[in-house]
């Protein structure tokens, strides 16, 4: 399960960070045709109020108020008497607890004197649509912004903060013993060791028998380890998520996955902003031997999402901003059979984990 | 055919019933992994990343996702299902109605802006139908909650084992999620509190330590095959104090005259009474409020908090078939926040428990 309503550290991210970030959000309001943008997050979707103030719900969703000046008030859905939880966790002005979360940003706009002014939902399509029915009917009206957030504007914070996620995941993984008999041990032991490191979120999916299947997937039913099998791990850290991916032999390594060891890391590693990701990626890609690459796929923060889809190997569908956190994956067929490897990186910055 | 696969096959059949009924062509079903349990029913894929979307016909399930692990996962998790990698799903969605006129959708208070922009026009709110579907299991999904309620069992005495002084709340809490992937349930939802008058509530593990003297309790709350079934409960690390047996010994007595109240044809506000009537008798009808506390328990199924709410506006009927949790948790005055609370499953003479740890005020060496 994910935890929530982490302690915010003014040690990791200072609140002088947040005033930074807002006020570059601020900065292009005006570009935008924007006076007041309202950032969404509930429990599937924590990155741009995370980003924003630090703030990771717990089973719940919010909304966070930004007008052009003056306080930002984060609307929380859950009952007053959470305040003095959520409060210390988070760095914002104004803080409305109400279960009903859509009637109370409607009445916190309306107070504000926002209503009637021009609001955009940041990420507006993955909001749930209640939100906007609300403001519509209370006489607002909504216009469309894209790309107004960049959560890789960073000054070494959140860098920090995924170096600390990508530790937590590259040694819990380092520590846990592949001499298992059973998968589920094996994701146990991941898991202990990534959350007794402080992770508030472990996903662990496992191919557990190379030789039978290539389907990453949870285990819920008793299954071997087979001598080779495939895991993946996703951490994350006071927000901060991360992935890495190995195939792992519990022989010695078969010499043609050398090469694979050092190219899917060095994909993430060497991908620069810009739109043409794939591009860099099939060009890297086709270095290597015909007929290898099943499949690959590039995920980057976008949005609420911490990890969402920029390409695969059928599609092209966002570039990739300097600074921004992605991960590289693919499957490959080798010669002595599957293999797969995914690798964090900050793009144009270098390699996090892999 | 295993005790999932009849799960399975219950809830196809099920929908291909909804969909017969309510003469529509397809029911379009949201998810993501704050919201999952419809996506679950008609999927059974347990969503975690991005959002879900299946479109349940008559010739099957599709099943569209945004991320290339979650694909992936449900290729390998949900045979029978038509799993698809989209880049733009709400798009896709559009594509795969394209020629559905009658369609039914939910949840409707969770579908993003996006999903609902992509469905046909006079499209039918599916919210309340499913819901209703979800509460009233069929026998092999009551199994499932009585499983996980098995797996809570052992949760707490993992629990209870990793709860020591000095350890922070997340170490705790660490060992149990452990003890479950070991026991391949993928899935939990635990809050936790520790201290004293000071706790009004529980919430995530955090990096509190506790301490001796702490009253520490948590809602244990492990999926099986989906399932979440809950137990709450209260320990003391160190010997309780005469203040907080006598403290306790109300939530004994409300939990029992709660899950002595729960039969097929009685309300969910009945229930609730119950368990607040023991707590006025002591002069702690205060404590009942909302100022206080949330709710006196709540359905259980393939969401943490389902319905319905058992509280004493509620007017649902409890139905044969459902699951739910009683538990009068709420503040004491004397010794802050105290939890107590069992999963049953409404049956028509009354109600059948579905955890066996004790209900007891525990404690652990300081």
């Amino acid at each position: 399960m994910r935890r929530g309503l982490l302690a915010w550290s003014p040690q990791e991210i200072a609140k002088s960070e947040f005033d930074r970030r807002l006020a570059v959000l601020r900065s292009r309001f005006d570009q935008a045709g924007v006076d007041v943008l309202l950032v969404y997050t509930n429990f599937a979707r924590p990155a741009a109020i995370s980003y924003l103030t630090n703030v990771v719900l717990f089973w719940s969703e919010a909304m966070l108020v930004v007008p052009r000046t003056g306080d930002t008030t984060l609307v929380v859905g859950l009952p007053k008497r959470d305040m003095t939880v959520i409060r210390p966790t988070g760095c914002f002005d104004e803080l409305v607890c109400d279960p009903d979360a859509r009637t109370a940003l409607v009445t916190v706009l309306t107070e504000q004197g926002l209503l009637g002014q021009r609001i955009a939902i940041l990420d507006a399509d993955s909001v749930p649509a209640p939100f906007a029915g609300a403001i519509e009917a209370a006489g607002g009206s909504l216009m469309t912004v894209d790309d107004i957030l960049d959560t890789g504007n960073d000054d070494g914070s959140s860098a920090a903060l995924q170096v600390k996620a990508a530790d937590i995941a590259r040694n819990a993984l380092g520590a846990s013993s592949i001499a298992l008999d059973r998968a589920a041990s094996l994701v146990a032991m991941v898991e202990l060791n990534a959350r007794l490191a402080g992770a508030e979120e472990v996903q662990v999916l496992i191919a557990p028998d190379l030789a039978r299947d290539k389907g990453l997937r949870r285990i819920e039913g008793p299954e071997g380890l087979g001598e080779r099998f495939a895991i993946c791990v996703s951490v994350a850290y006071k927000g901060h998520w991360v992935r890495i991916g190995r195939t792992i032999s519990r022989q010695a390594a078969p010499q043609s996955w050398s090469m694979a060891q050092a190219a899917i890391p060095a994909i993430a590693d060497g991908l620069s902003a810009g739109t043409d990701a794939t591009a860099q990626i099939e060009q890297a890609l086709g270095r290597l031997q015909a007929g290898q690459i099943d499949s690959w796929a590039l995920e980057g923060q976008a949005g609420g999402s911490p990890l969402a889809l920029l390409a695969h190997d059928k599609q092209a569908l966002r570039g990739t901003t300097e600074g921004q956190l992605i991960v590289f994956s693919a499957w490959l067929d080798l010669p002595d059979g599957p293999y797969f490897a995914a690798a964090t990186a900050r793009v144009g910055q270098g390699l996090l984990a892999a | 055919m295993g005790l999932r696969e009849t799960i399975v096959a219950v809830r196809q059949e099920r929908m291909a019933a909804l969909l017969e009924r309510q003469g529509w062509d397809a029911a379009v079903i949201y998810g993501n992994g704050w919201r999952a349990e419809f996506l679950r029913y008609v999927s059974d894929f347990g969503i975690c990343e991005g959002h879900g979307v299946a479109i349940v016909t008559r010739h099957g399930v599709t099943l569209l996702v945004e991320s290339p692990f979650e694909a992936e996962r449900a290729r390998t998790e949900c045979p029978g299902v038509s799993v698809h990698l989209v880049g733009d799903i709400f798009g896709a969605v559009s594509q795969h109605l394209d020629g559905y006129d009658r369609v039914g959708a939910a949840p409707a208070a969770f579908m993003p802006s996006g999903l609902v922009g992509a469905l046909p026009v006079g499209t039918a709110d599916a919210s309340a139908l499913l819901a209703e579907i979800l509460m009233l299991k069929a026998e092999a999904e009551v199994e499932a909650v009585h499983n996980a309620a098995r797996m809570a069992d052992e949760g707490y005495a993992v629990f209870r084992a990793a709860t020591r002084p000095g350890r922070m709340e997340y170490e705790i809490i660490a060992e149990v999620e452990a003890f479950f992937r070991s026991r391949h349930c993928a899935d939990h939802f635990v809050i936790i509190g520790a201290g004293g008058t000071e706790i009004r509530g529980m919430h995530p593990p955090n990096d509190r330590k506790v301490k001796k003297g702490d009253v520490v309790t948590t809602e244990i709350t492990p999926s099986m095959d989906g399932y979440f079934a809950q137990l709450c409960r209260t320990l003391v690390v160190g010997e309780p104090t005469d203040v907080q047996r006598r403290a306790f010994s109300v939530y004994v007595d409300a939990t029992e005259a709660g899950i002595a109240a729960v039969r097929a044809g009685v309300t969910a506000a009945h229930v609730a009474k119950a368990e607040n009537d023991v707590f006025r008798a002591r002069g702690l009808g205060e404590y009942t409020t909302s100022q206080y506390t949330r709710v006196r328990g709540h359905g259980l199924g393939l969401t943490v908090d389902g319905g319905p709410p058992i509280l004493e506006s509620e007017d649902r009927v409890l139905e044969d078939g459902m699951t739910i949790i009683v538990h009068p948790n709420t503040y004491h005055p004397d010794v802050g926040y105290i939890v107590l609370g069992d999963a049953v499953a409404v049956t028509k003479t009354g109600s059948r428990r579905l955890a066996a740890t004790p209900l007891a005020l525990f404690s652990v060496p300081a």
